[in-house]
């Protein structure tokens, strides 16, 4: 009898942790950061890693952050042929940029809501971060264009003959979120 | 008694998967949102004709002089600068004979009253 009870009382710590999963909202309203990373070019000499997040932010309304880094392909001996995108490929002030694109899904399609433009690097550097809070705190509701679905289309590209990376989607956040 | 403590965990876990999906489709007025617009395709191009609405703050298609809806071309947004440099040049075009849609300039201040207001310029 007290080993039922005892079974009984597990049954209601899962069901209890199952319910609060459910009843908060919609999976992704539970993260309080949603982002996705990878390489968005890559040749036998540079590649570009790219990563892309939505967030809640400090205010709640929304963040986004968008991160670039360029890097040279390092053969490995004895072959040389085991190429990798390795160390750190420093490009000057112009040569890399970043941007982040804000989408809000309006029922039938993702919509632009806020844009960052193209930012570029200030100094000799192989990679470098934006981020952007987008809460305006208007009408109690901070997201910048209304309460939904939104997410973050960052791209990062480094220069060398022509502009090497590409775009990324974060994958989407409920906001406002608290 | 093992049987009935089954019995009732069942129940509890349809009762609140239910409760929990009619809970997620309220909270939004649309179904759940595709992981990327149909234009975005899985290898990373895009469809090279399609167009976005911008919205405003209130989370409506904002409008030009004509009355109907700013649409903006992808390939447009998406297309890296002509070349290196301090400062956002003119986007080039991605094909032959392509012509740039609007250009969107957009400001939100701060107003003192916590308020705020936004600047939405467009040009040709």
């Amino acid at each position: 009898m007290g080993e039922d009870m005892k079974r009984l009382r597990r049954l209601w710590l899962y069901l209890a942790i199952i319910g609060v999963f459910f009843t908060l909202g919609t999976p992704d309203a539970l993260a309080h950061y949603v982002y996705q990373s990878g390489w968005t070019y890559r040749t036998s000499f540079d590649c570009e890693w790219t990563y892309s997040e939505i967030s809640h932010g400090v205010y709640h309304g929304g963040y986004s952050k968008v991160e670039g880094f360029s890097a040279q392909v390092n053969q490995v001996p004895p072959f040389w042929t085991n190429n990798y995108c390795g160390g750190g490929f420093n490009r000057p002030a112009g040569y890399l940029i970043d941007r982040a694109v804000l989408y809000r899904w309006n029922g039938s399609a993702w919509a632009v809501c806020r844009d960052t433009g193209w930012v570029y690097n200030s100094s000799n550097v192989a990679g470098f971060t934006i981020w952007d809070e987008w809460s305006v705190g208007d009408w109690g509701d901070p997201s910048p264009c209304g309460a939904g679905s939104y997410q973050t289309h960052g791209a990062s590209f480094e220069y060398n003959g022509g502009w090497h990376g590409g775009w990324l989607w974060s994958g989407s956040h409920w906001l406002p979120a608290y | 008694m093992n049987r009935r403590i089954v019995w009732i965990g069942v129940a509890s876990i349809v009762a609140v998967v239910a409760a929990g999906t009619v809970s997620m489709n309220a909270e939004g007025s649309s179904p759940t949102p595709p992981d990327r617009p149909a234009w975005s395709h899985q290898d990373g191009s895009v469809d090279p004709n399609a167009t976005t609405e911008v919205l405003g703050q209130d989370g409506q298609p904002l409008k030009g002089p004509d009355g109907k809806p700013i649409k903006v071309k992808i390939a447009d947004l998406m297309a890296p600068p002509p070349g290196p440099g301090g400062h956002a040049a003119p986007q080039a075009p991605l094909w032959p004979g392509q012509q740039p849609s609007h250009v969107i300039s957009r400001k939100v201040t701060k107003n003192p009253d916590g308020s705020s207001s936004e600047v939405v310029q467009l040009g040709p």
